[in-house]
């Protein structure tokens, strides 16, 4: 990376977290289920947080959306259909490239440059996603670029991440099949939390500090096109009771849904105000 | 006629501009010594130890930064360090006129020079533990004022961080997170550009289309002490030292609107 080139600084930071006292640590004292079934931000079992979406907020591009669900924030672009990168062939239907990235601050744990394996194995996840959602017969010997930044990630990245992706294609007027929308869930044995923040989720690399006593075994994420009852991507991560997976897999796609009629609000609100501005 | 006006800024988007700035005018009705309205945020990405939004007409930056423990340099035994990396790409998908090492180098520069950061200030104990700053700029969406905004997204989120309290007990580090601690700082240095051109007067704060007819930019820095932190002309539009004087006066009257503005913004945010 070019950064280390210019600016010097000593090779190997550590996170002043890394040293707190443990009193202070305060991720130890957040309890995932009061007896009375809430959870720590105050929400049932199956609510998805609170999702606020602008778009049109990237200068020159297609189309482009800002959605926040929680405190996880992140911004798309899409840009084309325009010309293949050198080198790659022409065919008969366009190319869809997702691009993903967690600004170096979206983490409590600082992302180094260098540091890749989750940018890129969401970017194929969600390219896969929305090529399958997309109608590329309509730009053949093109590509579409969809680029993801993460700015801040308090849970549920992925999810944030199709929605964000699906609202900007969505008003850059590239044809669509249906729009993939995704839902998160964490789960533990009997039990599953819908849209986990990053303290409910299930993080099977990464932090130095996972907390053994976590009742969580897993998450799941599933992608889905809600018009046409598709399933594009599923990601699950840890281990799944099979006795369980089915209500697992019905609270995603319920998750689906309602994130499924936000888009859909959005979507009626700019159409509204589009027309009142012409 | 006004469809006819926005088909030919659709189609010769060039010819419109320059048509526009050979009478002295501006797409955006503003004189050539004006700037577009900013607008800042601070504090809104609770991830990052401080962070800043910056928007200014069509771009808009975020500036992250996270603070890392680490050992000091043998030649710098006192000081801690201060890293900027401004990324362009990700989703703008764009190319810029000025690479982003030059302008993470502009920035560095100016807030090293001007004094605005103190290195030795960063520095917990001698020879062993400093803190590193990492200063990230992420741009979101580019329209001209690419080191301007980002140079004011640093130094506001600058003054966002704050700084947990760090002892050396048995050679290891103990970090207390009960009591934080903003960085000293310094002067507040803040930057406008201009578009030169050989026919046209300097353009203020040009967008990505102005910048893209003009023959060469300049940027020039004050800090709210009226001192100039950084100059930097670039391309081959020779300019007289009259204009130069010029340009100067306009660049500090902006800049102190720049430093209200961040005032401004603080002190609300703290109320």
């Amino acid at each position: 990376p070019t950064w280390n080139f210019i600016m010097k600084a000593p090779e190997d930071t550590k996170s002043p977290l890394l040293f707190v006292t443990k009193e202070d640590d305060e991720d130890q004292k957040v309890f995932l289920l009061s007896s009375a079934k809430v959870r720590h931000d105050g929400r049932l079992l199956n609510e998805i947080r609170n999702i606020s979406i602008q778009s049109d907020v990237v200068h020159n591009a297609t189309g482009s959306a800002y959605v926040e669900m929680g405190g996880t924030k992140i911004i798309g672009s899409v840009f084309g259909p325009r010309e293949l990168a050198r080198g790659e062939e022409f065919s008969l239907e366009g190319q869809v490239n997702c691009s993903l990235k967690f600004a170096p601050f979206s983490k409590k744990f600082r992302k180094p440059p260098n540091q890749e394996q989750e940018d890129k194995e969401l970017s194929i996840l969600i390219g896969q996603a929305m090529k399958a959602a997309t109608r590329c017969v309509t730009f053949p010997k093109l590509q579409i670029d969809i680029n993801l930044l993460v700015l801040e990630d308090c849970g549920s990245v992925l999810s944030v991440a199709v929605l964000c992706a699906s609202v900007a294609m969505a008003t850059s007027g590239i044809e669509m099949r249906d729009l993939p929308v995704a839902c998160t869930v964490s789960f533990g044995k009997e039990m599953f939390l819908c849209d986990p923040t990053s303290q409910e989720e299930y993080k099977p690399m990464d932090y130095t500090y996972i907390t053994s006593s976590t009742p969580l075994t897993g998450n799941l994420t599933s992608i889905y096109l809600s018009s046409l009852g598709e399933l594009t991507g599923v990601l699950q991560k840890g281990v799944l009771d099979v006795m369980m997976s089915s209500r697992v897999m019905e609270v995603c796609l319920e998750g689906c849904l309602r994130i499924r009629e936000r888009i859909k609000t959005f979507l009626h609100e700019f159409e509204t105000e589009r027309k009142r501005n012409m | 006629h006004v469809v006819m006006e926005l088909d030919f800024r659709l189609i010769f988007p060039e010819e419109f501009i320059t048509g526009l700035l050979d009478e002295g005018l501006r797409e955006d009705g503003r004189a050539t010594d004006q700037i577009r309205t900013t607008t800042i945020n601070t504090g809104s990405i609770s991830s990052a130890d401080g962070s800043c939004v910056v928007r200014t007409g069509g771009s808009c930056v975020t500036c992250g930064i996270k603070a890392e423990l680490g050992n000091p340099s043998q030649n710098q035994p006192k000081q801690g360090f201060i890293v900027c990396n401004i990324e362009l790409a990700s989703v703008t998908s764009s190319q810029s006129h000025m690479t982003t090492s030059a302008i993470s180098q502009t920035i560095y520069d100016i807030l090293i020079g001007s004094k605005y950061i103190d290195l030795d200030s960063l520095c917990v104990s001698e020879e062993q533990l400093c803190w590193v700053l990492y200063v990230d700029v992420m741009c979101l969406s580019v329209d001209g004022s690419l080191l301007d905004i980002s140079l004011l997204s640093v130094v506001t989120a600058l003054k966002d961080v704050q700084l947990p309290s760090v002892n050396i007990e048995s050679g290891m580090p103990k970090v207390s997170l009960e009591i934080l601690k903003p960085l000293s700082l310094g002067p507040l240095p803040t930057c406008i550009t201009f578009g030169l051109h050989n026919k046209w007067s300097p353009l203020v704060d040009p967008t990505e289309e102005e910048k893209a007819l003009c023959n060469g930019l300049m940027t020039i820095s004050f800090t709210n002490t009226s001192m100039i932190a950084g100059l930097y002309k670039f391309g081959g539009v020779s300019l007289s030292s009259d204009s130069l004087q010029r340009c100067m006066k306009i660049a500090k009257k902006h800049c102190t609107t720049y430093h209200k503005l961040i005032e401004s913004t603080l002190n609300s945010t703290s109320i």
